[in-house]
């Protein structure tokens, strides 16, 4: 039987190795070569890293990077599929899966085609969905795009993101026993009540896997923010994983990319940590210690 | 405390009757039980009262007050959940506490009563441990505190005693009994273990399918059920029922026959039988304590073969094949009694403990 299972394990143990764990490494070096185009392996030790630190666009990048993701995490991926799996959980399910289908619509739409969407929605032409309605209402069109591009970014990847959370968050209030709710309400607390001190903290493990996971993939995701504005106007939403892109396949800088997303990789896992932290998860891993009498 | 009154309380779920037109009343102080099988009604019956199911019609009376459209926290009304319903999260304290918070008293006030009801309920010790962290005996002495501390006017109960082992449900039996008895709140019990309520309740509803079938006393539904539901429903084991019996008077005599079989009724039993003016398809029924075992044939009784022992340290359960009798009978006797499988014994019947039922509608002819 153990044999049996290891030849089965074996072929994804292959695949792993060889489309995970060999770029991986393969990255590592790299970011200590200056591989540009013509593609020679001159190791340079950590100047790739010297030049991070000195780079002028980085601190730009930086800050865009955290304004993006925390912005897009507390309100959306986090908050709102918070506030959307607490909402739709206190109506009657009917209308609570109404609203979640509603939520879960942009995730089935292919990405291309949302993003050109939110590009036509904030349109500088009178032809953009909101120019329209300004000019319906008299008043003049707008060049939403230079004048508030990183909030377009923020909420064309929320609407998208929080569904996940959603999703999550709403079966975990779901498994919660009924008549914890029933004895809640019983006693008279308030739905705020039972929300903070019933609902929040039983669903706390899932609400911390939500943001570590949403985190992660909002530090390495770009592909809304690409198709939208490409980093645009002047790098006001350049972000630290599509400047690793640009370096790497516009600029042809491939050890500078690779260094690039060597830093990424090593502030997700500072993330990482601080949240386990800040969720105390081995208390939350604890063991019950039942005594019978 | 109050006194409950149900006037035609009804609950659809769709098309499902949950409850379908049940009335009764729960006198001050007094401790009722609804009982009857899984899916009867009786707990949505509990959860109109607590306020959590508003009734599709009918009306809930706490005195004179209707309480219809009451919300649950204004009823007054403490609860005991199956499950215990304990927070997970929050410690034995904290939990006995929260109806107290929600009622916004301060922290005083609210520590002295944890203390108060942990002291008196024997769990004053665990105040700082997790419902995870301390046995199901305990739990049920929390999830009752919980209820308690607000002193509620009404305790509800929703079969609390059946996730724990036997020998432990029978000592909370009597602590939960006694404990009501003391505070008198009036308290409605429902429980699918006619054992629970009959050894607790002052009276007991008998629900099947969405109705009351009975309301009495322990005594009076044990003794006088009003249909084979409430007769075979109560009692472990329950009553013996043999089918299909004709009523004939044989010179003078009422007697109820089927094949060999012949029970003789009194008087005043052969009157009751005529006046219900029925003398086919009729239902015998006795039950397995109202029987003595003979060897030869004494008085009014049945003639039929042991099947096998069932020996239960004090009693001893023999099961009868009786000749032309699809069940089998079982009877009451004393262990230290000769008897053996195959041994063809006699079945004296207690004259004035036979029941007769029609066999179409189920209801009790005497």
């Amino acid at each position: 039987m153990k044999k049996t299972a290891w030849i089965f394990l074996s072929p994804m143990l292959v695949m792993v190795t060889i489309f995970f764990f060999i770029p991986v490494i393969l990255t590592i070096v790299l970011s200590f070569t200056d591989m540009d185009y013509q593609f020679q392996w001159n190791f340079v030790g950590f100047s790739n890293f010297k030049d991070i630190a000195t780079d002028f666009i980085i601190p730009k990048v930086t800050t865009n990077t955290l304004i993006y993701t925390f912005t897009t995490l507390g309100l959306f991926n986090v908050g709102s599929a918070l506030l959307i799996s607490l909402l739709t959980t206190s109506i009657p399910d009917k209308w609570g899966g109404f609203f979640r289908t509603l939520w879960m619509l942009p995730r089935l739409t292919p990405s291309v085609v949302y993003g050109l969407l939110w590009l036509w929605i904030f349109d500088p032409t009178e032809h953009g969905l909101l120019n329209f309605m300004r000019m319906s209402m008299g008043l003049p069109p707008q060049n939403w795009l230079y004048r508030a591009p990183m909030f377009i970014v923020v909420v064309a990847n929320g609407f998208i993101g929080a569904s996940m959370g959603m999703l999550i968050f709403t079966a975990a209030i779901k498994a919660i026993p009924i008549d914890y709710y029933r004895a809640a309400l019983l006693d008279g607390a308030s739905w705020w009540m039972i929300t903070r001190k019933i609902t929040l903290p039983l669903i706390k493990w899932q609400v911390l896997f939500v943001t570590a996971y949403q985190t992660l993939s909002l530090l390495t995701s770009f592909e809304y923010i690409l198709i939208i504005t490409d980093g645009g106007p002047v790098f006001r939403t350049e972000v630290w994983s599509l400047y690793t892109y640009h370096m790497a396949f516009s600029n042809y800088r491939f050890g500078y990319g690779a260094a690039l997303s060597v830093v990424l990789v090593i502030m997700g896992i500072i993330f990482a940590i601080a949240y386990l932290r800040l969720f105390k998860f081995e208390a939350l891993m604890q063991k019950p210690k039942v005594e019978v009498d | 405390m109050p006194e409950i009154r149900v006037v035609d309380l009804k609950k659809y779920f769709g098309k499902v009757k949950a409850v379908d037109g049940i009335s009764f009343q729960v006198k001050d102080g007094e401790f009722v039980a609804l009982l009857g099988p899984s899916g009867c009604g009786k707990t949505t019956t509990l959860l109109m009262l607590a306020g959590i199911y508003k009734p599709t019609s009918g009306e809930i009376w706490f005195d004179d007050q209707l309480m219809n459209n009451v919300p649950p926290r204004y009823r007054g009304v403490g609860m005991v959940f199956q499950n215990y319903a304990l927070y997970p999260h929050m410690t034995v304290y904290e939990n006995i506490a929260f109806p107290l918070k929600a009622k916004g008293m301060n922290h005083d006030e609210i520590d002295s009563m944890v203390k108060e009801i942990t002291k008196k309920l024997l769990i004053d010790h665990l105040l700082d441990r997790k419902p995870t962290q301390i046995s199901g005996g305990q739990q049920q002495r929390v999830a009752l505190a919980r209820a308690l501390v607000k002193e509620p006017k009404v305790l509800l109960f929703d079969e609390p005693l059946s996730n724990l082992d036997a020998k432990l449900r029978m000592m909370m039996r009597a602590e939960i009994k006694k404990l009501q008895e003391d505070l008198g709140i009036t308290s409605v019990y429902v429980t699918h273990d006619q054992a629970e309520a009959m050894t607790m309740a002052s009276r007991i509803a008998i629900f099947n399918k969405g109705k009351i079938i009975q309301y009495g006393t322990p005594d009076e539904v044990y003794n006088s059920p009003n249909s084979i539901f409430v007769a075979t429903f109560m009692g472990n084991p329950p009553m013996n029922l043999i089918y299909g019996m004709k009523f004939k008077r044989e010179e003078g005599e009422g007697v109820l026959k089927l094949k060999n079989i012949s029970v003789k009724l009194s008087d005043y039993q052969s009157k009751k039988v005529e006046e219900y003016g029925k003398t086919e398809n009729l239902v015998l029924g006795f039950r397995p304590e109202d029987v003595s075992i003979t060897k030869k044939e004494e008085g009014n009784g049945i003639w039929g073969e042991v099947y096998v022992l069932e020996p239960l340290g004090r009693d001893l359960i023999v099961n009868v094949k009786i000749e032309g009798v699809e069940n089998l009978i079982k009877v009451f006797s004393d262990p230290t009694k000769e008897i053996r499988e195959g041994d063809r014994i006699f079945l004296r019947l207690k004259p004035e403990a036979l029941h007769v039922f029609d066999g179409e509608t189920e209801v009790t002819i005497f």
